[in-house]
């Protein structure tokens, strides 16, 4: 008699380091069906090219290029992905945003335990979008990722990305030991290599937020052309300004007296769809609700004085 | 053209993961309809043998005298329906 094969595939619950790697392969897919033009960028993809040390990945960040977005996101929510509620709406923070450089669209998966980060930029590369994917595509490589391939940035587009991430935020504890590891990864390579990326980020408009990292590789000293504005911008940002605290703040700071207590009311109370965006998974119940608004709260006079400062500097720092 | 005869291999259509503890497929045939599946133990015995195309009765080989031919035979041919495998 022959044995019944109906169960020898079933759905799986996936694991994260598994979820990972196929996601990778999913939208890799999806955006060789639709035409869109992708790259992956941190992750597995910059371990594979040692430009960055091997560490399990939460999510799966691509630059998409600017014209495919829309059409990526209407592949990737034929497939069950929805776009996460932002933390903060544009209306919330109108002022503050353009230090928060809004930069990518969130979507996440009921059965998929990680999320998708699809850039439309990457902060710090002060060129227009589309010269700085047009830059990276040009340069671009495949890596196999859950046996599939996966185009991406090659070692140097992500050694700038690497790069700029950590410089974003200097104040966190990784961002030193990844700024180090790309130094000496791009040094391993042959001579011609520093001036490669000398050359990449001129053409991204990069060269002053990759300021650090060039110094280290002894790299001829250019002079930059970027919008000194949006220079400031990402200066402000690296003192700081990313974090929620110091976005209210600054915004508190520029509405008018009557716009403040709602304000102050939303900043303290978020809808439960954005308080939950971040925890995918996390049962709405009252309990979990309240332990996540004393979270925010706790981490917000945590960072007061902090953000006070910063949004002081933002002000001060308008030309 | 029967099993014995017949050159298996993975779908170019499929992604998987293989941690060494289990194996986890997704196919890329249509994605918007593709979910990913945990393979059975059988199931991923045959897969990782099938890392290179073989016959049915290479992929049988010595070691996997507890599935029949016949059983082998039909195996093959629900991972072929799932699009995980193919037949040439």
């Amino acid at each position: 008699m022959s044995r019944d094969w109906s169960n020898l595939a079933e759905t799986a619950e996936l694991r994260l380091s598994e979820a990972v790697p196929l996601a990778h392969a999913l939208v890799a897919r999806l955006a060789e069906l639709e035409g869109v033009r992708i790259l992956f960028i941190k992750g597995p993809t910059a371990v594979a090219l040692g430009a960055r040390p091997p560490r399990a990945s939460t999510d799966v960040d691509l630059l998409c290029e600017p014209s495919g977005l829309e059409r990526l996101g209407m592949a990737l929510e034929r497939c069950g992905w929805r776009r996460r509620t932002p933390k903060n709406t544009a209306d919330d923070l109108k002022h503050a945003t353009k230090y928060l450089f809004d930069h990518s669209v969130h979507y996440i998966h009921d059965e998929w335990p990680c999320d998708l980060d699809v850039h439309f930029n990457f902060p710090g590369f002060l060129a227009p979008d589309d010269v700085v994917f047009d830059e990276l595509w040009h340069r671009r490589t495949s890596v196999e990722v859950a046996h599939w391939p996966a185009p991406c940035a090659d070692l140097l587009g992500q050694a700038a990305i690497v790069a700029l991430h950590s410089l974003r935020d200097p104040q966190l504890s990784h961002t030193s030991p990844d700024l180090d590891f790309v130094a000496d990864s791009l040094r391993r390579q042959d001579p011609t290599t520093v001036e490669a990326f000398l050359q990449l980020a001129i053409v991204t408009g990069s060269v002053e937020t990759l300021r650090p990292l060039l110094e280290q590789l002894d790299a001829p000293s250019v002079e930059s052309n970027v919008d000194p504005e949006l220079l400031r911008r990402w200066q402000v940002r690296q003192q700081n300004a990313g974090a929620s605290t110091t976005s209210w703040l600054i915004e508190l700071r520029h509405r008018p007296w009557r716009q403040k207590p709602g304000l102050v009311r939303r900043a303290l109370f978020l809808p439960t769809g954005a308080l939950f965006s971040a925890h995918v998974g996390l049962p709405r119940t009252r309990r979990n609700i309240a332990r996540l608004q004393l979270q925010r709260w706790s981490h917000a006079v945590r960072y007061l004085p902090r953000g006070v400062r910063a949004a002081r500097r933002a002000e001060e720092q308008m030309p | 053209m029967t099993p014995g005869g017949a050159v298996w291999s993975r779908s170019p259509d499929v992604a998987f993961v293989d941690d060494g503890d289990r194996v986890v497929v997704l196919g890329l045939g249509e994605p918007s309809v593709s979910r990913p599946s945990l393979l059975s133990a059988e199931a991923t015995d045959v897969w990782r043998r099938l890392e290179r195309p073989l016959t049915a009765r290479q992929v049988r080989g010595p070691m996997n005298g507890h599935i029949d031919p016949l059983g082998l035979g039909h195996l093959l041919e629900a991972l072929q329906q799932l699009g995980f495998v193919r037949c040439d």
